[in-house]
This record gives structure tokens, sequence and C-alpha cells, in this order.
């Protein structure tokens, strides 16, 4: 049975809505996990995660983690990782992705990127993951005894609390990179949207007039669509809007 | 500067709806080869970064392509010098002696010999979808990195200043030379890449195309070959890959015909709300 590590993402003090796909992923693998908040504020944003079963929540609160540069966390995941985890997973987040095959290289682990699906056929984890932009689907295994993997937020929705109180330890932080010395964090612009983050939101409602329809008809639902939208009953925010469509598998 | 950048062959993604699916494996025959497009985007990047504005035919610096693969990929790699690079490299290897792992790993014992300052990779190759070479390389080589390149600012070409499209926006990082970047689509945008040197005029959107002179001035341009064992001593693979499968077919959509019959669907049926 894996013990895995999950990797939480902070972002302003509090943990990412994207973390609970990581700890979907985890229960699914079977086996126990933990969960490992690293970054300033770590500390306060752990009792966030300390209802979802985990064995344990680890935090490493540091200022030198305030900003999410790879070479400044990989160190500190992959002692933690050391300490008798078999399965390291993160969302596929762009942090996630952007840190993972840091980690994986420190731990000389394999790495599976974006896995959509996990399965323990006796004892060995067998991910299934997509390829070729979604046009197929992989299923792999990985031959290294440390297991570095990013879980798909599409593919594994939010883990729901399930009671009770992890308890929570603190972890050092690992001694720094020295490739972490030739970077620095100049900011993050964000994209300046009144819509929320679609890696946060609750539910997403993708919306398509049919093609035929005429401006008007087009005019009138978007129209009316907004409204609607607003009095969604548990949007994450009123202006939750359905405009944005997809269907890129992606 | 000197720049190096890892180039790989892929089935030609516009067509990957047509990839099939026959016994387990992947089949692409009958799909065209053609360079990864972030790949394409990695090369563009370099030959802006390296372009002397003063005297458009001398580079200001020296760009390396290279890729893995037999005898038949040169053909990537000359398509890469026609359209400017200086010289390339190919480590001849097969698919089934690749992964991830292997190919970061050869690349830290060739970028050990021919020391470039830069390496400049496509995010991830659009066959595989692995998004890990670049990172893993940084990491065994003990280099800063700079993921999901969106703009690159050249500081005297020391330092780069990167700006990395992230969920939610764009981080702007100052990475110290040597390192390792790799690409995002918006790249190749016309003034997404930027030097002192850089010529006045802007860039036309997307990667440039060879002439024709170019193109057989790129067959005498220096092409070597190199084992894979000379680089990598331990050929095992981290990942093993046993099976392909074709996604589900889609399910055919419903229509609605007003938006309280949408909702009513969506929390009787999807159960989304």
């Amino acid at each position: 049975m894996p013990n895995i590590l999950v990797i939480a993402e902070m972002l302003d003090g509090k943990v990412r809505k994207s973390t609970h796909s990581a700890i979907t992923f985890a229960r699914n693998a079977g086996g126990t996990f933990s969960i490992l908040v690293l970054g300033q504020g770590a500390k306060a944003a752990a009792a966030e995660v300390t209802g979802f079963g985990a064995q344990k929540v680890l935090v490493c609160d540091d200022p030198y983690l305030a900003n999410p540069v790879a070479e400044r966390f990989a160190p500190t995941i992959a002692a933690v990782a050391k300490s008798g985890f078999d399965v390291v997973a993160v969302t596929a987040s762009s942090f996630g992705k952007d840190v993972a095959p840091r980690v994986a290289g420190k731990l000389g682990a394999g790495y599976a990127p974006d896995i959509s699906g996990v399965k323990d056929e006796g004892g060995k984890l067998v991910y299934k993951r997509p390829v070729f932009a979604g046009n197929a689907y992989a299923t792999c295994t990985i031959n290294t005894p440390v297991q570095v993997v990013s879980a798909r937020q599409s593919e594994f929705s939010a883990a729901e609390p399930s009671g009770g109180a992890s308890p929570v330890e603190d972890v050092a932080l690992a001694a720094k990179d020295a490739a972490a010395e030739r970077i620095e964090y100049l900011g993050l612009s964000a994209a300046k949207s009144e819509r929320p983050d679609l890696g946060e939101a609750r539910v997403i409602v993708a919306v398509r007039a049919a093609p035929l329809a005429t401006r008007a008809t087009l005019r009138r639902s978007s129209r009316s669509a907004r409204p609607v939208a607003w009095s969604l009953p548990g949007c994450t925010s009123p202006s939750a809007s359905p405009a944005r469509s997809s269907t890129s598998p992606e | 500067m000197k720049i190096l950048v890892p180039l790989k062959r892929v089935a030609d993604p516009d067509n990957a709806n047509k990839v099939k699916v026959n016994a387990g494996k992947i089949e692409t025959t009958g799909l065209e080869w053609k360079p990864n497009p972030f790949d394409e985007y990695a090369v563009e990047t370099a030959l802006r970064l390296t372009e002397n504005g003063a005297n458009p035919k001398a580079r200001l610096g020296e760009v390396i392509v290279v890729t893995f693969g037999p005898k038949e990929t040169e053909t990537t790699l000359r398509g890469a010098l026609a359209t400017g690079a200086d010289k390339a490299i190919r480590i001849d290897a097969t698919d089934e002696q690749l992964d991830g792992d292997v190919v970061a790993r050869a690349l830290k014992a060739l970028i050990e010999k021919e020391k470039p300052d830069l390496v400049l990779a496509g995010k991830q190759a659009v066959d595989g979808d692995s998004n890990q070479v670049g990172q893993l390389l940084a990491e065994y080589l003990g280099w800063p990195q700079a993921t999901f390149a969106g703009t690159i600012k050249s500081e005297d070409d020391k330092a780069l200043v990167v700006g990395r499209e992230v969920d939610g926006g764009t981080i702007n990082l100052k990475v110290t030379l040597p390192a390792v970047v790799t690409v995002d689509l918006r790249i190749v945008a016309p003034t997404s890449v930027s030097s002192k040197h850089s010529p006045a005029h802007k860039y036309p959107e997307g990667v440039r195309f060879a002439a024709l002179m170019a193109i057989m001035a790129a067959k005498k341009k220096p092409l070597t070959e190199i084992k894979l064992a000379d680089l990598v001593s331990d050929a095992a693979l981290k990942i093993t890959y046993t099976g392909f499968e074709l996604p589900p077919a889609r399910k055919a959509g419903i229509k609605v015909t007003s938006v309280p019959e949408l909702v009513e669907k969506l929390k009787s049926e999807a159960k989304a709300l």
C-alpha cells in the first residue's frame, strides 16, 4: 500500500483549491497519505487541510518560500519525500508541473505528468495519462522506488473533507539549492478578470448557443444567461460567468 | 550567446486526431513527421536572441540544435539549420531507448562538453506531452529554470528576464545564465523576445521559414552524430508504457430551449449544481 505525500499549493496565504485534486488522487490510489503545506504562512493555512483524512499535515512555514520558485521548493519537498514516502503527488497546475520534475530529479525518481487515472494492480500503481493532446490515453508504470506524479484537476474532482483532525507537524526547510541563488522573483502580474480563476471555481458551466441562432436570439440568451448564473446556488462567485465555453480535452 | 536547443520530431500535430491505436500501440503510419511546434518556437527564440540588428548576416553567438533519433531525424535538424541554426547534433537512439529522464541525462552530458550559456527548449513535446525534460535537465545541471516562457528579455546576454505564463497571470523572473528556459506559444509573438542587439523591426507572428538558398546552404552546415551510450552509461528507463487506447467516444449532447431548462438539467441530470 503506497504512502503518498501530497504537496499543497498556496496562494495569498491560503491553500489553493487545486490541491484538493491531488488529495483525491491520493485517496483513489489507496494506501495512506500525508499533506505537505509549504510556503509563507503555511502554519495558518495548514488548518484548511486537516479534515481530509491525512495521516499528518506537515508544515514548512518560511519566508524563503513566499513566492513559487521551483528551485526554492524542490529541496524541502524532496527531503520530506525521503522520510518514508512512495509517491509524491502534486496537482498538474503550472506550479505543480514546474516543481515536480525538479523534485523527481533530486530523488532519482520517475515522473509521470497529467495523470488522469490510477489503479493499484497487485501492489504496483498503474497510471493512465492523456497523450497526443488527449487524442489517446497511455497506460504507464514508474520503475523507481519513489515515484512523482502530477494529477489532472479535470479528472480528479476536488476532495471533500472527511472529518477528523490530522495532526500537524513542523518540518525544517532543507538546505538551499545553489541554483536558487541565480533566480530572482520579480513579481506576478495577475490577469485582471472579473471572472473567478477557472482552476478555483466549484462549478464551471459552458454554454454554447445553437449554431443557427439568429443574432437576436444570441443577444437574448446571453442577456438572460448572466442573471441566471448569478443566482445559481453554491457558485463560488456571483460573476461565475457561463460565457466561457470549452470543448477541448485540455 | 551560445544557445543549445533540443528538438524532437513528432507525428503531425495538426492531424493528431488521426492517431490510431493498434494492439495497444500508437499507430502513426500515414502521419507526416514534423518538428515539435514548441521546439520550433525554441529555435525561433534562439535565433532572435542571437540576432545582430547592426549586421543581420553575422549572428551574435551560436545556435546548436540537438535531436534524439534514427538517421531520418536528420531531416528535422537540417530544417532548423536552414532557418539559421549553426550546427546540429544527432544522438543516435530509438524511441524505445528513450524517456524524459534518459533524454535529460544525455543532454546534461552533452552540455558539459558544449558549454552553452542557455538551453532553450519547448515546454513539452506534443506527442508524449511529458513536460519534464527542461526541468529535469536544469536540476541535473544545478542550473536555474524558467518554464512556460511567454516573453524573454536579455540583459547584456548575462541574465534573462523571463515572463512565465502560469495559472492566473504571468510570473516575472530574472535568471542568471547559464540556465534552462522552456518556451510556450506566445514566445513567437512579434515583440516577445528582445535584447540590446535586436533589430529595429518587429518580427512577424510565428516562426521564420527557410529560403531556398538557405535550405541548400544548410546541407553544408556541420551535423555530427553521437551514440546515446557515449552520453549515458545507465540506460534504464524510469517510465514504462504498457499500452495505449483511444479516448471514449463523446456522447451526443442535448439541446435545451431555455435557460431555466438548462439549470434544471444541470441540477437533476448533470448534478453539477
